[in-house]
């Protein structure tokens, strides 16, 4: 049934179950104490927090209670303004970068899209 | 050197890119993910905003380059392209843009408007699974690459 | 080029690497529960990240005025960008037909 052209693929593919599949199981066999807190990934735990009940009319109207959590990032973003400048320019050039050419990407992305279409 | 492409090296440059941000933007989404690059999210972090710039930068290159060539009303099929009309190459376009329009959402909404935020950061980490899965997939497809060039050489001194 | 000794080790190492990454996701998602060192690690390494990385620098965005500049120029400029690509787009295929129906 394996073709012998993929013979390559196969070997990996069957290479790399095999350590999943044993690293998983020396994991279960051996568990550690669980944390029943975190065991979410970032967006779930994100819309834990701010999703719960909403629609997405909510998200086209503007947040009108400042919590407790923005004001401590404030504080945090004041001590990053006082670190190194390197990251700083980076960040901004990186920024500068993305949204520059976001627009430019998104009008040439309808361009293609209506030249594309038969 | 001469015959380098231009697709063909834009397909590895991102594959590259790619792999980056996958590694890193991987072991950013939770606590269970983070042995991947050994809990040093500070650089993590940095790889995958830096490389967030190239990839945009690399994306807009190519979609560039193929309005250029609409322009001239060029038709042939670039084998090796990251973007085109039909089949993977369709699909890593429209991934591509989603990844990037709610990476881009995820950057600017960090402080601003938590709901959005956390659609961002959902559909970005979908997004992320789907594409890693199709990467997969594109490999099996592409498979006869990784052959080892070495009975050809043969073939071609037995004639 | 693509049967070069040393582009096909390239090639194979991107290849182990993305199956890498794909084996480690499926553990990372089915293995058990985060334990309590993983927990701190993360959440340490998140604060320090925000202090002293890129995400710490956007999260000082609102302090930084000529960012806002620039994010509402940007915003400004994008409608203007979707309506320019949407005349060219039809300009170009309008085009592109016509000298497909000539030949």
């Amino acid at each position: 049934m394996i073709n012998k052209k993929n013979l390559n693929y196969w070997r990996l593919f069957f290479i790399f179950s095999a350590f999943t599949i044993i690293t998983l199981l020396a994991l279960w066999v051996s568990p550690v104490g669980k944390a029943t807190m975190m065991n979410k990934s970032m967006s779930s735990m994100a819309i834990g927090m701010h999703l719960e009940n909403s629609t997405v009319y909510d998200l086209l109207q503007k947040e009108e209670s400042i919590n407790s959590d923005q004001n401590i990032t404030k504080e945090t973003s004041n001590q990053v303004n006082e670190d190194s400048s390197e990251t700083k320019t980076l960040g901004i050039i990186t920024t500068v970068i993305i949204f520059g050419l976001l627009p430019l990407i998104l009008g040439g992305s309808i361009i293609l899209a209506i030249v594309w279409i038969k | 050197m001469k015959n380098l492409r231009f697709d063909f090296v834009i397909h590895w440059i991102y594959a590259i890119i790619w792999a980056l941000l996958a590694i890193s933007g991987f072991s950013l989404i939770s606590a269970k993910f983070g042995w991947m690059i050994g809990f040093d999210f500070k650089m993590a972090d940095m790889i995958h905003r830096i490389n967030a710039a190239l990839f945009v930068l690399i994306t807009f290159i190519s979609i560039i380059y193929e309005v250029i060539r609409k322009i001239k009303n060029d038709d042939k099929t670039k084998p090796w392209f990251i973007i085109g009309r039909s089949g993977y190459q369709l699909f890593n376009f429209i991934v591509s843009l989603l990844l990037i329009v709610s990476g881009a959402l995820i950057w600017i909404c960090m402080e601003f408007n938590f709901k959005a935020l956390a659609l961002a950061l959902t559909v970005h980490e979908y997004i992320s699974y789907v594409a890693l899965g199709s990467v997969i997939w594109h490999i099996y497809k592409k498979t006869h690459i990784l052959a080892w060039p070495k009975k050809k050489a043969v073939n071609i001194n037995n004639k | 080029m693509v049967q070069k000794p040393w582009f096909k080790i390239f090639i194979w190492f991107l290849a182990t690497f993305f199956f890498f990454l794909a084996s480690g996701v499926i553990i990372s998602l089915l293995k058990p529960g985060p334990s309590e060192s993983e927990v701190m690690q993360y959440m340490s390494g998140m604060m320090g990240a925000m202090e002293s990385s890129i995400m710490g620098v956007m999260m000082g965005m609102e302090s930084n005025q000529l960012l806002q500049n620039f994010f509402l120029l940007t915003l400004i400029l994008f409608p203007i960008i979707v309506i320019f690509s949407l005349i060219i787009g039809f300009v170009l295929r309008r085009k592109n037909s016509e000298v497909k129906n000539d030949q």
